[in-house]
């Protein structure tokens, strides 16, 4: 039996563990600790090892959902956590200050495991910061060479983070 | 009420210091660090070269882990989480709520002594920060 299993990264506070929260059928595993830097002015905790949940989907599926930490000191861990994953979904919160330059993060570090695998963005907070629009994404994507599919999500609305693994499914899926 | 750590380097030198003694009374410790929750490293006293960015990350994460495993395994508060290797152990702990003792040790003396120096000296990083 095939294993699925995805991974969502971002920045930290852009919603990695609600959205993993949103979809999984149990209540998911976190390992979130007290944050003591200039996150903590926003947002009392942060990831510290892994997010995991899982989802069973229509045909019966399950699929293993893991999120990881988004600060670079926790790199290791996202080296561990893609260990056999078959896509990644970024997510891009476009309230911060660049969110292209946040999105390149995650697209340099993840290189590999893209390019043999498979990716969605999902920018977060576009109602309230709607540039870049989803254009400039795609612009900047294809600056990169990159065509992703890039959409725009609330990730705290299940249907939301569904469409994303949907479309990260059907991008992965061997032609 | 501020949420953030910052040692003045007055606050970092009494730490490295307390780490110092810790580290040259204690049998077979050769190393001991101070983190935040979050992985970043606050103070360290090292015997050899250690990379103390590195193994702050590293312990904040697995300390979370292993939190997140006792929690999951309905047990009570994680007191430590202790890797033994074949060279000696290494030891992660909370200090308060807000940092992470990390020491390292050689197979030289019981882990029973180790762990319970591990705690004092935890203990007394604890109340010393809340005096600063
Ligand atoms: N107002 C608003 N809040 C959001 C939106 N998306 C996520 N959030 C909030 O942002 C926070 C994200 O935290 P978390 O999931 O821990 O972020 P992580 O660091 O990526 O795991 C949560 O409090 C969410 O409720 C959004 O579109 N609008
Ligand atoms: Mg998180």
């Amino acid at each position: 039996m095939s294993e699925l299993k995805f991974i969502f990264t971002g920045p930290p506070g852009v919603g990695k563990s609600t959205a993993i929260a949103a979809v999984s059928e149990f209540a998911p595993v976190v390992t979130d600790v007290l944050a003591t830097d200039e996150l903590s002015d926003i947002k009392a905790q942060t990831t510290a090892a892994l997010d995991f949940g899982e989802i069973t989907l229509d045909d019966g599926e399950k699929v293993r959902l893991y999120g990881t930490p988004g600060q670079r000191r926790f790199s290791f861990m996202w080296e561990i956590l893609i260990e056999g994953g078959l896509g990644l979904v970024i997510l891009v919160d476009n309230s911060r200050p660049d969110p292209l330059a946040d999105l390149d993060i995650y697209l340099e570090n993840f290189s590999g495991f893209i390019r043999d695998t498979g990716a969605v963005i999902g920018v977060t907070r576009m109602e309230s910061h709607p540039q870049p629009d989803l254009d400039d994404f795609a612009a900047h994507l294809e600056r990169h060479g990159l065509a992703l599919p890039v959409l725009e999500v609330d990730i705290r609305r299940r249907e939301d983070v569904v469409q994303l693994l949907d479309v990260l499914m059907m991008t992965c899926e061997p032609a | 009420m501020s949420k953030r750590i910052k040692l003045t380097e007055e606050g970092a030198r009494i730490l490295e210091n307390m780490l110092g003694h810790f580290v040259a009374e204690t049998t077979g410790v050769y190393a001991a660090l101070v983190s935040s929750s979050d992985g970043h490293a606050l103070a360290q006293w090292s015997q050899s070269e250690l990379h103390g960015s590195k193994l702050s990350a590293m312990s904040s994460s697995l300390l979370a882990l292993g939190e997140s495993l006792s929690r999951e395994s309905g047990q009570q508060a994680c007191q430590y989480v202790i890797v033994e290797t074949l060279d000696g152990f290494l030891v992660d702990l909370r200090v308060g709520e807000r940092m992470v003792l990390t020491v390292l040790a050689r197979k030289d003396g019981s882990l029973g002594l180790l762990l319970s120096a591990c705690h004092q000296l935890a203990e007394e990083l604890s109340s010393r920060i809340r005096k600063e």
